[in-house]
C-alpha cells in the first residue's frame, strides 16, 4: 500500500486568501506523478470523501506535468472567521491527501 | 526604445528579515544591474486581526530594510515596498515612522511617492446604497453574496488591494526614489515599473508573480533571499544572486502554485493571468528563461478587505500527566461543560451566540495514560479557548472553566489538592478583541485609483514626525 506522501518531495498546505485552503504536492518523478494521476484517487469527489466534506467545498483538482504537481483547493473549513478555527494559516490541511492511499 | 524595454529588478520580502549574507548577494545583482528593489510586505492569510486592530506583528521593518534601502539610495535604484502586512492606514504610518527613523540614523533624504489604501467604512456604505455593487470574492456561506450598506457600516477597518496603476503614475515623478504603499498586490509593486516600460501586461505580472515571494522560487525556496531578473518584450530571465540557491524550470513553474487556488489561471483587477502555456527554459550560466503567459481583460475590481469585531477572547492552559483524569478526558471536559451551562451567572447566555467555548486539547490523552511510568513533564495539554461580547464576559467563562477543571471531581480520584499542572500566571490570559473579515467583496471602480490616496513628492524624514 503506498501512501500519496511517499510518492512527493513536497506535500504541504497553506491559505489561498483566508477563506480556501489549497494542497500541493510536488512529485519525485514524472512515474510518481503519472501514476498518482492514473490512481483516479484524487479525483473531486474522493477529495471531498477524505475529507468529509460535500463536492461543493472542492473547488479545483489541477495537475500540473510541468512541474509535476497536484494542487488540490477546498473550501476553509472552518476559517480564521470562526472562533473555532485552530490552523489560521491552513500549515496542517494536507494530511488527508498526504496519507490517502493512491 | 529598445534599451528602454529591458527592466532588471531585484525582489526582496520586507516582513522577513534578510539572510546575514545578504549584502554580498546585492553586490552580485548589482553587477547584473539593477533598475528597481521590489519588496512586498502585506498580506491576508493571517485573518483579519492585524487589519482590525491596526496592530501588525513585531516585524522590525528598520532592519529589514536597511540593507537594499542603504544600495537605492546610493545608486539612486528606485524602490516599491508595501508595508504592514494589512497595510491600513495605522500600519502604513507605523512604517513610514520607521522610514523616518531609518532616514536619520543613515543621513539621508528620500523624495518618496506614498499610496494609502485605506477605505473608509462610511465611505463605502455610502457608496453602495448609491448603488454601488460588490460581490463575494470566494464563494462562502461566512459571506454575503453582495456587500450591504449595513455590512460596510459594520467594518471597523477597511483597504483596497491596489493594482500596478496607481503606482505607474507615482514612478512618472522623474525625481523619484522610492514608492511605499499600504495594501496592494504583491504582483502589483512588481508590474508598474515593467508596465512604465512599456513591458506587455502577461509578461508583467508573470514575473511579478515568480518575483514576489522573494527566493521562495528558488531551489532551495527561502524568502529571506533575494531574486532577480531581467524582463524584456518577449521573457523574463530569472537568476539567483545568492549562489547558493538556483532557479530551475521546475522551481519557477511550481512557484505559481503557492498560496493560489489555481496554479495556471489567476484573477487580478481588469484582467486574468493565463499561465497554462508558460515556458520554462534552463540557459547556460545558471539563468531560467520563461515566456509564454497570456493575459485575458475582464472587468476592473478591486478587492475590499474589511474587517468587523466578533468579541473578545481569554484563553486558559493547562497540562496534564495523571494517567487516572487522562483515562477521563472527554468526561473530565463534559463536567466542565455541564457546570458553565448551568451555572446562575451564564444560564441565561446563550452558547454560540454570546460566547463560544472550546477546548483545544494537544497531544494524545490515551496514549499518554497508558504509558509506563507517568512523568509530570509529559503533559496533555488543554487550552480553553472563550470568545465573548465583551471583555469580561470572556475572562468570568474562561476563569469558571478554568476552577472547574482545576478542582472538578472525577471518579476515582486521588489527587484531590488540583487535576492539572498549570503554566502561566495569570490563569485566564486576555488575548484582545477577535476581529473576522466581514468584507472581502471585488469592487468594481471606473478608475484603478479612485479608492486611494496618492501623496507623491513627500520627503524623508518628515519634519515634524516624532522620531
Amino acid at each position: 500500500m503506498t501512501r500519496l506522501h511517499e510518492l512527493t518531495r513536497v506535500m504541504r498546505s497553506k491559505n489561498a486568501g483566508p477563506f480556501l485552503v489549497t494542497v500541493d504536492a510536488f512529485f519525485l518523478d514524472r512515474d510518481a506523478y503519472e501514476r498518482a494521476r492514473a490512481s483516479g484517487a484524487f479525483t473531486p469527489e474522493r477529495v471531498a470523501a477524505l475529507y468529509g466534506r460535500g463536492t461543493d467545498d472542492v473547488r479545483g483538482v489541477h495537475w500540473d506535468p510541468e512541474s509535476l504537481g497536484l494542487k488540490v483547493t477546498l473550501l476553509k473549513r472552518p476559517s480564521a472567521n470562526q472562533p473555532g478555527c485552530a490552523d489560521v494559516f491552513g500549515a496542517h490541511q494536507h494530511l488527508p491527501i498526504a496519507y490517502a492511499e493512491v | 526604445m529598445g534599451a528602454e524595454r529591458i527592466v532588471r529588478l531585484l525582489g526582496f520580502v520586507n516582513h522577513i528579515p534578510p539572510a546575514a549574507d545578504v549584502e554580498d548577494s546585492i553586490d552580485r545583482a548589482l553587477e547584473w544591474g539593477v533598475d528597481y528593489i521590489v519588496a512586498q510586505g502585506t498580506g491576508s492569510d493571517w485573518g483579519a486581526h492585524w487589519l482590525g486592530s491596526g496592530e501588525r506583528p513585531a516585524v522590525d521593518l528598520k532592519s529589514n530594510l536597511r540593507p537594499y534601502l542603504r544600495v537605492a539610495a546610493e545608486r539612486r535604484i528606485p524602490f516599491l515596498i508595501s508595508v504592514g502586512i494589512a497595510g491600513a492606514r495605522p500600519h502604513l504610518e507605523q512604517s513610514l515612522a520607521a522610514i523616518d527613523e531609518l532616514c536619520r540614523e543613515e543621513g539621508r533624504r528620500l523624495r518618496l511617492g506614498l499610496l494609502d489604501t485605506e477605505i473608509e467604512p462610511r465611505a463605502l456604505a455610502r457608496a453602495i446604497a448609491a448603488g454601488r455593487r460588490a460581490r463575494r470574492a470566494v464563494e462562502t456561506d461566512e459571506l454575503p453574496a453582495e456587500l450591504s450598506a449595513a455590512d460596510a457600516k459594520r467594518l471597523v477597518r477597511a483597504v483596497g488591494l491596489a493594482g500596478p496603476e496607481p503606482l505607474v503614475e507615482l514612478l512618472a515623478d522623474q525625481e523619484l526614489d522610492g514608492i511605499v504603499t499600504g495594501r496592494a498586490l504583491d504582483i502589483a509593486l512588481f508590474m508598474a515599473p515593467l508596465l512604465a516600460r512599456g513591458i506587455p501586461r502577461a509578461l508583467a505580472a508573470h514575473a511579478g508573480k515568480l518575483l514576489e515571494c522573494g527566493g521562495l522560487a528558488l531551489e532551495p525556496g527561502d524568502s529571506a533571499e533575494p531574486i532577480w531578473a531581467e524582463v524584456s518584450a518577449e521573457a523574463i530571465e530569472v537568476r539567483s544572486p545568492n549562489p547558493r540557491l538556483a532557479p530551475t524550470p521546475r522551481s519557477l513553474a511550481s512557484h505559481s502554485f503557492y498560496e493560489r487556488s489555481d496554479p495556471h489561471r489567476e484573477k487580478n483587477p481588469g484582467g486574468t493571468l493565463d499561465l497554462s502555456a508558460a515556458t520554462y527554459e534552463a540557459l547556460p550560466g545558471g539563468g531560467v528563461r520563461c515566456a509564454g503567459a497570456r493575459w485575458e481583460e475582464d472587468e476592473y475590481t478591486v478587492l475590499v478587505e474589511g474587517a468587523e469585531l466578533r468579541g473578545y477572547r481569554a484563553l486558559s492552559v493547562m497540562g496534564v500527566a495523571e494517567p487516572a483524569l487522562l483515562a477521563r478526558w472527554d468526561e473530565w471536559i463534559a463536567a466542565m461543560r455541564r457546570d458553565v451551562a448551568a451555572s446562575p451567572r451564564f444560564a441565561p447566555l446563550r452558547e454560540g451566540v454570546d460566547y463560544t467555548l472550546t477546548v483545544r486539547t494537544y497531544g494524545d490523552p490515551d496514549a499518554a495514560a497508558a504509558r509506563e511510568g507517568p512523568d509530570p513533564e509529559r503533559q496533555v495539554g488543554a487550552i480553553v479557548d472563550v470568545v465573548a461580547s465583551t471583555r469580561e464576559l470572556a475572562e468570568k467563562i474562561a476563569y469558571f472553566a478554568f476552577i472547574r477543571l482545576f478542582i472538578g471531581p472525577y471518579p476515582d480520584r486521588k489527587s484531590t489538592a488540583g487535576n492539572a499542572a498549570v503554566p502561566f500566571m495569570p490563569v485566564v490570559i486576555p488575548a484582545g478583541p477577535v476581529y473576522a473579515f466581514g468584507a472581502y467583496h471585488l469592487l468594481p471602480v471606473e478608475r484603478p485609483d479612485e479608492l486611494f490616496r496618492i501623496e507623491p513628492g513627500v520627503t524623508f524624514p518628515r519634519e515634524g514626525v516624532a522620531a
